[in-house]
């Protein structure tokens, strides 16, 4: 009897784990090459400064030439690796929510409010947040490679 | 050659060097060209951080953890007239070793107003060449920029002034904005320890039917003039309860003088 209920709890906690795994999963795999092409030129301009999200404690960050650097060895204007390519996918990919209604994080934060947004601590000095429409065509390239249409492998 | 400028020029070496032999501690965006380039040949893409209403970040969206440089603005008209030119000048103390800035006029709606024009050869005054001085290099350049923009910019050269003639669009478009930013930097090849300030005037158009109306940051603020307007309103309440105060005076001269001097 006690044998049968150990093997439900171990059952019942191994389930549980793997539904966190299935949760990560879930995540959405937008194409790399397209990242690295079209969306990490527009994070690294639109996000990446050092004041902003190429700071090493963001979450999101954003890193590569003329912007903080991953690594300290590389000069400030040395082309991108692609190491930071990769770092920066990674970071903008885990701003994507699986399963959701609303907007992911990645475009909702940048959003003017009026426009369906979230506050944002990265308003501009006259407190504009960074993309003041969805019809802003930068706005559309992430929306675009969020929506994960174009799903592919990693950069 | 003086002793600043002979640092200034080992300064400059040492940047070479190590742009050649990485790693190395060079500025990316020591000279305002850069911001020009394509964001992966680490430009700026298009963006001069001038903090205008284009692009609304200025120098201290990557520099900071310093002191902010003292920024004097001179040469400002109080209101501008259509095609009339204007010679702004923003400086920055000469002691500052490390300095460069940016500038550009717009519209309220972000776009270009009037067009800028640096000094011509021969008419460039001290603060605004690079070092050494004796080369007469003028600092600032100017700069294309996306709608119909054009910006100023001085890299740090030694240089301690920006000079722009500005002539104003040949028709009013309302308000114009001067925008800019100057950062001063330590040096030391990263953005941290590095001041910036950014500055902000607004020059509204001469004979313009709301004139003292500026639109700041989405809200309507009163200019100084308006608030003159205020103050001439109470002046004038000032008067009419003076004026009151002296009928009644009168009124009490003409009664008997029994009354008034009753014992």
């Amino acid at each position: 009897m006690f044998a049968g209920r150990a093997v439900l709890i171990l059952f019942v906690v191994t389930s549980g784990a793997c539904g966190g795994d299935s949760a990560s999963v879930a995540l959405p795999e937008p194409d790399g090459d397209e990242f690295a092409a079209d969306v990490y030129p527009i994070l690294l301009r639109d996000c990446g400064s050092s004041g902003c999200h190429g700071a090493s404690e963001r979450f999101f960050r954003v890193v590569g030439p003329g912007r903080t650097r991953l690594s300290p060895e590389q000069a400030p204007l040395d082309p991108a690796t692609a190491q930071e390519i990769l770092e920066s996918y990674r970071r903008a990919r885990a701003m994507l929510e699986p399963d959701s209604g609303d907007l992911p994080l990645l475009l909702r934060k940048p959003l003017a409010l009026a426009a369906g947004g979230a506050t944002h601590g990265g308003h501009d000095v006259f407190g504009r947040n960074v993309y003041a429409s969805r019809d802003d065509a930068n706005y559309r390239v992430l929306e675009r490679w969020a929506s994960g249409r174009s799903s592919g492998a990693e950069p | 050659m003086n002793t600043r400028a002979a640092r200034r020029l080992s300064a400059a070496f040492v940047a070479g060097s190590a742009l050649c032999g990485r790693p190395g501690g060079v500025r990316a965006f020591s000279d305002a060209a850069t911001f020009a380039a394509p964001v992966l040949e680490a430009g700026g893409g298009g963006r001069y951080y001038t903090g205008s209403l284009a692009e609304g970040y200025g120098c201290d969206t990557c520099h900071r953890g310093g002191s902010a440089p003292l920024v004097t603005i001179a040469g400002l008209p109080a209101r501008y007239v259509p095609r009339a030119t204007y010679e702004l000048r923003v400086s920055w103390p000469r002691e500052l070793e490390h300095a460069a800035a940016a500038l550009e006029l717009t519209d309220e709606r972000g776009h270009g107003a009037g067009t800028l024009a640096l000094p011509t050869s021969g008419n460039y005054v001290e603060d605004e060449v690079c070092e050494p001085r004796d080369l007469e290099q003028l600092a600032a350049q100017l700069y294309a920029a996306d709608r119909e923009r054009t910006v100023a910019a001085t890299p740090d050269c030694g240089a301690s002034l920006l000079r722009v003639q500005w002539t104003a669009p040949e028709q009013s478009v309302g308000p114009v904005w001067l925008t800019g930013s100057v950062v001063r930097t330590n040096h030391d090849g990263n953005f941290t320890g590095d001041g910036a300030r950014n500055f902000q005037r607004t020059i509204p158009a001469f004979g313009s039917s709301t004139p003292d109306i500026v639109t700041k940051g989405g809200c309507s603020v009163l200019a100084p003039a308006s608030r003159g307007g205020a103050s001439r309103a109470g002046l004038l309440v000032l008067t009419l309860w003076w004026l009151r105060r002296v009928q009644r005076v009168l009124r009490r001269v003409k009664q008997p003088s029994t009354k008034r001097w009753r014992s």
